[in-house]
């Protein structure tokens, strides 16, 4: 296990949650495994911060819960993005786009 | 401005089901840690290990409990509410002082609302007519001689053109 990770910027791990529910609802140990599949592993969310931050979002509203069952018959609570949360999602991944531009645009400057 | 409410009406909810969330979020852990024993069994690690593992990775559950609660719970909203109950409960214990206490909040909110009722009439409030800034004195004597300065001199030859400009 001593793949490089990258770390997350502050503020990064409330984009990352909401994309992955953007994709269907989820479980907490769910979103942390789509987070590591659509990084192509390098992203390891840590479980321990996952849930402080998922019930952050929840209680703005971005997204909301319900105990249901998964695949292999097990309770478990799934969070689902609301319409306030894919809002959310677009403008923070605007932002991102933007700070990601602007940081480029230093670095290449000579 | 509706995040701020959604927050405010959440951990309202939770000033009042406090044990419910709890569990819940005690349930939500404990699940997790199932999942992470499942997938340390299914990489090929014995049942007793993977459990441990999954314990360990995931770190001390009763704590993750209480930082969940921080953010569910009733938060300030819970702490207000402890505070009225313990207020309303040591006001109970001692009738004497309680009784003395509401008596000299009365009196003294009482004084108050009386001066403040008497000021208002008095000082404040708009004399009953339509438009009281265009009411105008006329006479001589609005200013006794002895009081009289250019500028109120000026004032009063105001206020009497537009009286007369009115009445045109």
């Amino acid at each position: 296990m001593t793949k490089p990770k990258a770390d997350l910027l502050q503020g990064t791990l409330d984009m990352l949650i909401l994309k992955a529910l953007s994709l269907g609802p989820l479980h907490g140990y769910g979103i942390i495994q789509r987070i590591r599949q659509l990084s192509d592993e390098l992203l390891e969310v840590e479980q321990g911060s996952l849930y402080p931050a998922v019930y952050r979002i929840e209680q703005r509203g971005w997204i909301s819960s319900k105990w249901g069952v998964t695949e292999t018959g097990r309770r478990a609570k799934f969070y689902t993005l609301t319409k306030a949360g894919s809002k959310q999602l677009k403008s923070e991944e605007e932002s991102w786009d933007r700070l990601a531009l602007a940081i480029a645009k230093v670095r290449k400057a000579v | 401005m509706m995040e701020w409410f959604n927050i405010l009406m959440a951990r309202l909810r939770a000033v009042f089901r406090r044990e419910s969330v709890l569990r819940d979020i005690e349930e939500e852990l404990r699940v997790h840690v199932e999942m992470e024993t499942e997938t340390n069994i299914e990489r090929g690690m014995p049942p007793d290990e993977a459990r441990a593992a999954a314990m360990k990775s995931f770190g001390d559950l009763s704590r993750k409990t209480e930082l969940g609660y921080d953010i569910r719970g009733g938060g300030w909203l819970e702490t207000l509410w402890q505070d009225l109950r313990y207020g309303a409960r040591m006001l109970m214990k001692q009738p004497g002082f309680a009784l003395t206490a509401i008596l000299t909040l009365s009196l003294g909110i009482g004084a108050n609302a009386a001066i403040f009722t008497l000021l208002h009439a008095v000082m404040m409030k708009n004399l009953p007519v339509a438009d009281p800034d265009a009411l105008v004195r006329i006479g001589d004597d609005i200013y006794p001689v002895s009081q009289q300065t250019p500028r109120r001199r000026l004032t009063r030859c105001i206020d009497v053109h537009q009286y007369t400009y009115k009445r045109l």
